[in-house]
């Protein structure tokens, strides 16, 4: 027979591993993770490309968002949510987001990941994630 | 007929005695695999090639040009191939099994005796490459995926059939190495067995499926074209059938329609553990010779728990193709697979059809009203109990309005004149009972075949077609055939 003091630890046990799981998958503000302050600009990466006429080929697509845009998306990145993402999968992102910031650093922000880089573009912190914001829209 | 000369180690002639005791000479050339040959043919020529076989995996024979080529493949204990209109546009392509150390002779010619002409002739080993990679770890110092050793068993499963390569190189095994040309002069996209395993474009909340990921580079779904050697491509990918991105279609829908005979992809993500288990499965039942639903059927049943992404898996184009079938139609096989399709769909779902059988071993099937045969009807050629090619009459039973019968009795004349003779005893009468459909209307139709004779025996057959609904009569050659053909 299991003595009360040990069906109480393992109970105890049980609700801690289960809080824990529930907080670990719980969505969070992603304003936790990029910093909405001292924004320079914003600028949205679609590693497809964009089909040039002309030459007939797929060419680098980078846009800087307008000030119009960057608030909206500043604001999104301010009502917005991730989940740590656990589990690898074989999915990655089209659609990229460079944040630059006054003080010369930078955030990489996609559907799966964010990576931080300081002043000399080295990398201090990165998360893998889900992200509950459309960067698409942006494009 | 006896051959006088066979003793092939470069062009050489041949020489046949034939059964009326007449001397035929031919020159054989040789041919190298993969070599693109150009044959210049002149009013009613042929011209013949050989190639020494060495190995028991599957060939190729194929021409390229605008015209409408013949080709012919004599040497193996199959007896000889010939082909006309399996390859692109009008080009003819054969695919074979290759039979260690055996000699085989091509020949070719233009359809047309009364043609000249020229075009290109090439041999090559049918090929599978597989793409897997040990994905770069995150900055993180997490790992990302390693699909590589989702290569290993389809390599051993493929390797016996199929010149198989493995590429896993991060750098030069890029988006740009599966795009580019190989020792054969095509894509390696354009291989006959294709199978990536790594990361697809997508996320929950925006574009999904729009190109594949590889450590260096993509491809992306507008680069997919000229798949037409494709018997079945995997992308085992994340969102590779999902079409919700901005050139509103998949990594497989795409595949097919670039030319590919079968395609599989995954609506939603997917897991590395899962997708392994399903892709061995996979190829190790359509190397042994199931079909692609079959097979992607097996590979599905491996997997544990329903809830499992990987068990969503998509099948686009047909997904009765086997990629043990030597044989090819580069041409009809994806208008092919639609059709099937929407046979079977309406086979399910549609009361009322009549299997016809011909003398030459193929069915035209039917769809009835009230048991009476309609215009609406497939033309199949079944290569076992696989379809192997399927044709619909062009006119389809939907919601067009049909006509009630309102005259039973339709008269016969009893005699008639043609050419100033007068036939007039009536001797026979075949009646059948038909519904035609004509743009909105099905018309039902009596259709009476009669039989008249002159005291002199003369015969006269003459066809009497009324509409059931208004009574009025209708020209039999307007509803004897196929419409447009």
């Amino acid at each position: 027979m299991i003595n009360k003091k040990k069906l109480i630890l393992i109970i105890f046990i049980i609700i801690i591993f289960i809080v824990g799981v529930v907080i670990l998958l719980s969505s969070k503000n992603l304003s936790k993770v990029i910093p909405t302050d001292n924004i320079m600009t914003i600028k949205i990466e679609d590693l497809a490309g964009q089909y040039n006429e002309e030459t007939e080929e797929y060419e680098e697509l980078i846009s800087e968002l307008s000030e119009e845009e960057k608030i909206d998306f500043i604001n999104e990145i301010k009502d917005g949510k991730y989940k740590k993402r656990i589990f690898n999968i074989k999915a990655t992102s089209r659609y990229v987001c460079h944040i630059y910031y006054n003080d010369g650093t930078r955030i990489r922000l996609d559907d799966y990941q964010v990576i931080k880089y300081d002043k000399n573009d080295k990398i201090i912190d990165s998360k893998k994630i889900y992200l509950y914001i459309n960067i698409d829209e942006y494009m | 007929m006896l051959v006088l000369n066979t003793n092939i180690a470069k062009a050489n002639q041949i020489c046949e005695i034939l059964p009326d005791g007449s001397i035929h000479c031919y020159t054989i050339y040789p041919i190298s695999l993969n070599s693109i040959e150009d044959v210049h043919l002149g009013t009613g020529g042929e011209k013949t090639y050989f190639i020494n076989i060495s190995d028991n995996k599957y060939y190729i024979v194929e021409t390229f040009g605008n015209h409408d080529t013949h080709l012919s493949v004599s040497g193996l204990s199959t007896g000889i191939l010939t082909d006309n209109n399996s390859g692109v546009l009008l080009n003819s392509a054969i695919g074979f099994k290759g039979e260690t150390n055996r000699t085989i002779q091509i020949t070719v010619r233009l359809n047309s005796s009364l043609t000249s002409g020229s075009f290109q002739l090439q041999i090559r080993k049918q090929q599978a490459v597989l793409y897997g990679f040990d994905y770069p770890d995150k900055p993180d110092g997490t790992s990302d995926i390693n699909t590589k050793p989702d290569l290993n068993k389809p390599y051993d499963d493929l390797s016996n059939l199929y010149n198989t390569y493995k590429f896993s190189d991060n750098t030069n095994h890029s988006g740009s190495h599966m795009l580019s040309l190989d020792s054969r002069d095509h894509t390696r996209l354009n291989s006959e067995i294709v199978f990536f395993s790594g990361h697809g474009y997508g996320s929950k909340n925006g574009s999904q499926g729009s190109g594949v990921s590889f450590p260096s580079g993509s491809v992306w779904v507008y680069q997919l074209n000229s798949m037409e050697n494709v018997k079945v491509v995997v992308w085992a990918s994340c969102y590779s059938s999902n079409s919700n991105n901005s050139y509103n279609n998949s990594m497989s829908q795409g595949s097919v329609d670039a030319g590919a005979t079968s395609a599989i992809g995954w609506p939603d993500t997917t897991t590395v553990g899962s997708s392994r288990v399903f892709t061995d499965r996979l190829f190790n039942k359509l190397s042994a010779g199931e079909t692609i639903a079959y097979a992607a059927n097996y590979a599905k049943n491996g997997l544990i728990w329903p809830w499992d992404n990987v068990r969503d898996y998509e099948i686009d184009g047909s997904t009765t193709a086997k990629i043990t079938a030597s044989y090819i139609n580069k041409l009809n096989d994806t208008a092919n697979s639609n059709i099937v399709k929407e046979f079977n769909n309406r086979i399910l779902k549609e009361k009322g059809w009549y299997f016809l059988d011909n003398e030459d071993g193929t069915k035209r099937v039917y769809r009835t009203i009230n048991g009476k045969l309609t215009n609406d009807f497939y033309d199949i050629e079944y290569f076992g109990n696989e379809i192997l090619s399927i044709k619909h009459s062009g006119v389809k039973m939907e919601n067009q309005n049909i006509l009630s019968i309102n005259s039973i009795k339709t008269k016969i004349p009893d005699q008639v004149k043609v050419f100033n003779i007068v036939f007039d005893r009536l001797v026979d009468v075949e009646k059948y009972n038909v519904y035609y459909i004509y743009e909105e209307e099905i018309i039902p139709i009596e259709i009476k075949y009669c039989t008249y004779e002159t005291e002199g025996g003369l015969i006269y057959v003459d066809t009497i077609c009324t509409n059931l609904n208004d009574n009025t009569s209708i020209d039999y050659s307007k509803i004897c055939g196929i419409r447009g053909e």
